[in-house]
C-alpha cells in the first residue's frame, strides 16, 4: 500500500486524462489501468465548444483527482492555479508543474521550489513535477512536498527512463514517495522504474496514444505490479563476469578435454 | 444595462446581476467551475452576493483532460 500525505493507494499506477480520442475511451482506460489517482488540467471555458462534463464520471469511479498547474510560467501563476483548482474541485492536492518552454516542457526548478514553499505553507499537498535532480528533490522535501515527481524524459516523448542513473539516486535518498512522471513510453519502462524502487509511476501519453488504449492500460497495470513485486523480491547482483549456474566439474571429464 | 467581459468576450448584462445568476444564464454547472473577477478568485460562497459591475473582467475556468 502506498501512502501519500494521509491517503492510501492500492495501485501504484497513476494516470493522466489527456490526449484520449474521446471521454469514453479515457474512462474505460482508467478503469482498465486500476488507477486510483488521475491528473486534470484547467482552462478557461470556451462557450462555443460546449461543456464536456469530465468530472462526474471520474468522481463516480471514486478516483482521486490531482489537478495540475500546466500553463503556469512562474511561481506566482502556479500558486494562483493551485488556488483556482481548490475553488473548482475542493482538493488541496496539486501537481505543481511550471514549464515555460513549450518545445521541451522542461520544468523550471527555481520557480518550482519557490511555488512549492508557498503552497506547502498554505496547506496544499504538493506533488512537484521536476527534472531528475536529486539535490532539488531534497530541497522540495525540506519545504514540505508530499512526494516528488522526477521525469524519465520529456513529457509525451515516450523516450523512457533517460534519467535512470539520477532516478536511482533520488529513490535512494528520498524520504517522501518518488513518482516517476513523464516520458514513460512502454510497460517495460514502467516495470523498470518500479524494479528500481520507484513508489509509483504516472503514465498518460503511452496509454492514450496507443492504438488500443484500454488494452495498453491493462499492460501498464501488470507491468507496474510486476515491477513492484520484483523490487520487493530483490534483483540479483549485476556483474561483469559470468557466474555459472550449472556445475562445470564432475561430469564427463574432470581434468581434460575429450 | 452594463457591459462586462466574460472570458474575453463582451456581454451585456442587466443591472445588479450576480455571479450565481450569470452562471445559470451561461448554463455552466456550478459544481465544477472556478470564477475569477478582475484577476481575483471569487470563492463559491460569495457568488450569490457578488453583483457584476460595468467593465468587470470575468473568467470562468473548468477542469479539462490533462496529464
Amino acid at each position: 500500500m502506498l501512502t501519500i500525505a494521509d491517503h492510501q493507494f492500492e495501485s501504484r499506477l497513476f494516470t493522466g486524462t489527456g490526449k484520449f480520442a474521446n471521454s469514453a475511451t479515457m474512462l474505460a482506460s482508467i478503469a482498465a489501468s486500476g488507477s486510483e489517482l488521475v491528473t486534470l488540467a484547467m482552462k478557461r471555458i470556451d462557450f462555443d465548444m460546449g461543456l464536456d462534463d469530465l468530472l462526474s464520471p471520474l468522481q463516480s469511479r471514486g478516483v482521486k483527482l490531482l489537478p495540475n498547474t500546466a500553463g503556469a510560467r512562474n511561481a506566482k501563476e502556479a500558486v494562483f492555479a493551485a488556488e483556482l483548482a481548490y475553488q473548482m474541485l475542493g482538493t488541496k492536492w496539486i501537481k505543481l508543474e511550471i514549464h515555460p518552454d513549450p518545445k521541451y516542457l522542461l520544468p523550471d526548478p527555481i520557480e518550482t521550489l519557490n511555488a512549492a514553499k508557498v503552497l506547502c505553507e498554505k496547506g496544499f499537498i504538493v506533488l512537484p513535477y521536476i527534472h531528475a535532480d536529486p539535490v532539488l528533490c531534497k530541497r522540495l522535501e525540506d519545504v514540505g512536498c508530499a512526494a516528488v515527481m522526477p521525469l524519465g524524459s520529456p513529457i509525451g516523448s515516450n523516450q523512457g527512463l533517460a534519467t535512470e542513473a539520477f532516478l536511482k539516486i533520488i529513490i535512494e535518498q528520498s524520504s517522501v514517495p518518488v513518482i516517476v512522471d513523464a516520458g514513460i513510453g512502454a510497460p517495460s519502462q514502467a516495470c523498470r522504474a518500479m524494479e528500481m524502487g520507484a513508489d509509483a509511476v504516472l503514465v498518460n501519453t503511452a496509454i492514450a496514444s496507443s492504438a488500443n488504449p484500454i488494452l495498453m492500460a491493462q499492460c501498464f497495470q501488470q507491468a507496474v505490479q510486476s515491477g513492484r513485486k520484483a523490487y520487493k523480491a530483490g534483483l540479483g547482483t549485476v556483474s561483469l563476469n559470468a557466474n555459472n549456474t550449472s556445475p562445470l566439474t564432475g561430469f564427463l571429464a574432470t581434468d581434460k578435454v575429450l | 444595462m452594463i457591459t462586462i467581459h466574460i472570458n474575453g468576450e463582451l456581454q451585456q448584462l442587466a443591472d445588479n446581476q450576480t455571479l450565481a445568476e450569470l452562471l445559470v444564464c451561461k448554463q455552466v454547472a456550478p459544481q465544477s467551475v472556478a470564477v475569477v473577477v478582475n484577476q481575483a478568485i471569487i470563492p463559491r460562497s460569495e457568488w450569490s452576493q457578488y453583483q457584476c459591475q460595468a467593465d468587470d473582467q470575468i473568467e470562468f475556468f473548468s477542469a479539462v483532460a490533462g496529464g
